[in-house]
């Protein structure tokens, strides 16, 4: 039994010495003669830096070709920085020649939307009713046929939620504010990308961002709150309703964003009128009466302000990119 | 193999791998801990910013208010300023007042709100509205996101975000004649907290154009009118209508702005 355990435990540790070397002969080739200078490498403690090496121990500048003598006419390939692009297949940091890969003149666009499809979920508040308020749940689904071009359909739910305006206004003003809930909205939309760019977090993190536009077209579900709580409600169950907003991605992994906007959604939406029978039926039920103020109602052009917020999930959760790095 | 051997050596084989994955770990770029630009223009470090200001309330019921002012901040370093920004307030009729105009043709302020029996046309009764005379904030402000944009590939410039947070004044007025304890709700100095954000967008080095939303946070009342249907006087406690301090509501004043700003000294350092 003693000497099982001995075996094993002789075994383990030969495999941690196997599993452990490769990283550290990387580390032993990086530090090499021919290795760019890392934190480890500045010098002994009171040495002057090499030239082009900072005395802080930081990374120097890439060696630059020297002035065009004409010794020099042609500069060294080891004096010059590769500075154009170089295909790689994966991590390169093993490598002092290539360790300079971790530095490319022109980034790659960040991340690729052509032929994928986004998912969002979303959360949504109107903005410019101080009556009434709404929240509302909903989703949406886009598919990008280019990388700024997307066309997709939304939905959402709302939940209402009356302010303290509209007691006021009765209790101040004697008067009864005219209101309508919002039940449901969906769209068929359009989105543009027009900008897109990075931004530090602190000069130190990278994070990349776009700007997009979108405009549509849809249908709204309404429902009337009765100023009198003796009439009956009715209902405008499709009213056409067109969105136009802007908002912007900010892209965390290659297969998610969170993604904030403003939208306003114009709805062609009918409000109550004056209530009662009318004169040629003064003993009518309440249905027809509510029929009645249903046939007579107002028609108003509403802007209705929202903000959306939400987390965009693209699938395929990954991509490929077609150029050189 | 006992199953105890079998678990101890599962043991050492999850070991070793925690230990090659760290040794891997252990390699580091050039990059790795370096700034993400170099050369960068500091735009914000060590400057002060100046510029007038523009506001438009956006959450008010009754009287909405355009506050023009300026702004002033001084950067201490690239992420934290400190500074201020006051406007005075022009007031205008927000749709819900033209819309409570046009029902009430007449005297439709009846006795009802006027205990002493008189009639009010509306507009008489508007003068008790409060309105935003002067209101701004002092605030800390932190910057932690700075870039550039290209617009259609033709504009450059650069940009940054921040969030900021203080204490927010106010001055109120009304332009009643009446009752003082009218004067008691809708007038006077108010203070509390202010927080919002907003977006430089530099145009030159010295030059910015701004645009910022925040939330000014005071006890007010827009109307002039009883809040609590005099339930908050112990000794009347009868519904009838009173006005008096508790007939203010700590209430939410969002503006949105744009600014444009200068930025002294002119001249710029560049980062390492």
């Amino acid at each position: 039994m003693t000497i099982r355990r001995c075996t094993a435990a002789a075994l383990s540790w030969v495999l941690v010495l196997v599993l452990a070397a490769p990283g550290a002969f990387a580390q032993e080739e990086a530090g090499g003669d021919e290795a760019l200078p890392t934190e480890d490498t500045p010098g002994e403690a009171g040495e002057a830096p090499a030239e082009g090496q900072p005395a802080d121990g930081l990374p120097g500048e890439p060696p630059t070709a020297p002035p065009p003598t004409d010794d020099l006419l042609k500069p060294k390939a080891s004096d010059v920085a590769p500075t154009t692009p170089v295909l790689t297949k994966g991590p390169t940091r093993g490598d002092s020649q290539e360790t300079w890969k971790d530095i490319v003149v022109i980034p790659r666009k960040s991340f690729l939307k052509r032929y994928r499809v986004e998912l969002m979920p979303y959360f949504a508040t109107t903005m410019n009713d101080n009556i009434i308020q709404h929240v509302a749940l909903g989703g949406e689904v886009n598919f990008f046929l280019t990388d700024i071009l997307s066309i997709g359909v939304a939905g959402h739910y709302y939940f209402k939620n009356v302010l303290d305006q509209e007691f006021y206004t009765r209790y101040h003003f004697h008067r009864v504010p005219s209101l309508n809930k919002y039940k449901y909205t969906t769209t068929l939309n359009f989105a543009y990308v027009p900008i897109y760019g990075k931004f530090t977090v602190f000069n130190q993190k990278i994070m990349h961002y776009e700007v997009f536009a979108t405009a549509g077209v849809g249908i709204s579900g309404t429902e009337i709150i009765p100023r009198d709580y003796r009439f009956g409600a009715f209902s405008n169950p499709f009213t056409l309703t067109f969105p136009v907003g802007m908002g912007g991605r900010l892209f965390l992994t290659d297969w998610m964003a969170v993604q904030v906007a403003m939208r306003a959604y114009v709805l062609l939406d009918k409000f109550e009128p004056s209530r009662g029978c009318p004169a040629s039926a003064p003993n009518c039920t309440d249905e027809e009466e509510v029929e009645y103020a249903k046939d007579n109602a107002s028609t108003d052009i509403v802007n209705n302000m929202m903000v959306t917020f939400g987390f965009s999930f693209f699938l395929p959760t990954s991509f490929k990119y077609t150029t050189f790095r | 193999m006992t199953t105890t051997a079998r678990i101890r050596i599962a043991i050492c084989v999850g070991m070793a791998l925690l230990t090659a994955s760290a040794s891997a770990e252990e390699r580091k770029s050039p990059l790795d801990g370096q700034p993400a630009i170099r050369h960068r223009w500091e735009m914000r470090k060590g400057r002060f910013e100046l510029g007038p200001s523009v506001g438009f309330s956006i959450n008010r019921a009754l009287r909405q208010a355009i506050l023009v002012g300026a702004k002033l901040e001084y950067h201490l370093n690239d992420w934290l300023s400190l500074g201020a920004d006051f406007g005075y307030g022009i007031n205008l009729d927000t749709g819900l007042t033209t819309e409570l105009k046009n029902q009430c043709e007449g005297t439709c302020m009846g006795p009802a709100y006027y205990p002493d029996g008189t009639e009010k046309s509306f507009d008489a009764h508007k003068e008790r509205f409060s309105n935003i005379q002067l209101a701004g904030d002092v605030r800390v402000a932190f910057t932690p996101i700075s870039g550039k944009m290209g617009l259609f590939s033709k504009l450059f410039v650069g940009y940054d975000l921040y969030a900021f947070a203080g204490l927010g004044l106010a001055l109120m007025s009304n332009k009643y004649d009446g009752p003082s304890e009218i004067d008691g709700i809708t007038q006077g100095f108010r203070v509390g907290p202010a927080f919002g954000f907003g977006m430089h967008l530099f145009m030159t080095k010295y030059f910015s154009m701004g645009v910022e939303i925040k939330d000014i946070a005071f006890s007010d009342n827009e109307s002039g009118g009883d809040l609590t249907r005099g339930l908050s006087d112990d000794e009347l406690r009868d519904g009838t209508i009173k006005l008096d301090k508790d007939d203010k509501q700590f209430s939410n004043h969002w503006f949105v702005g744009i600014n444009f700003t200068f930025f002294l000294p002119a001249g710029v350092e560049m980062s390492r």
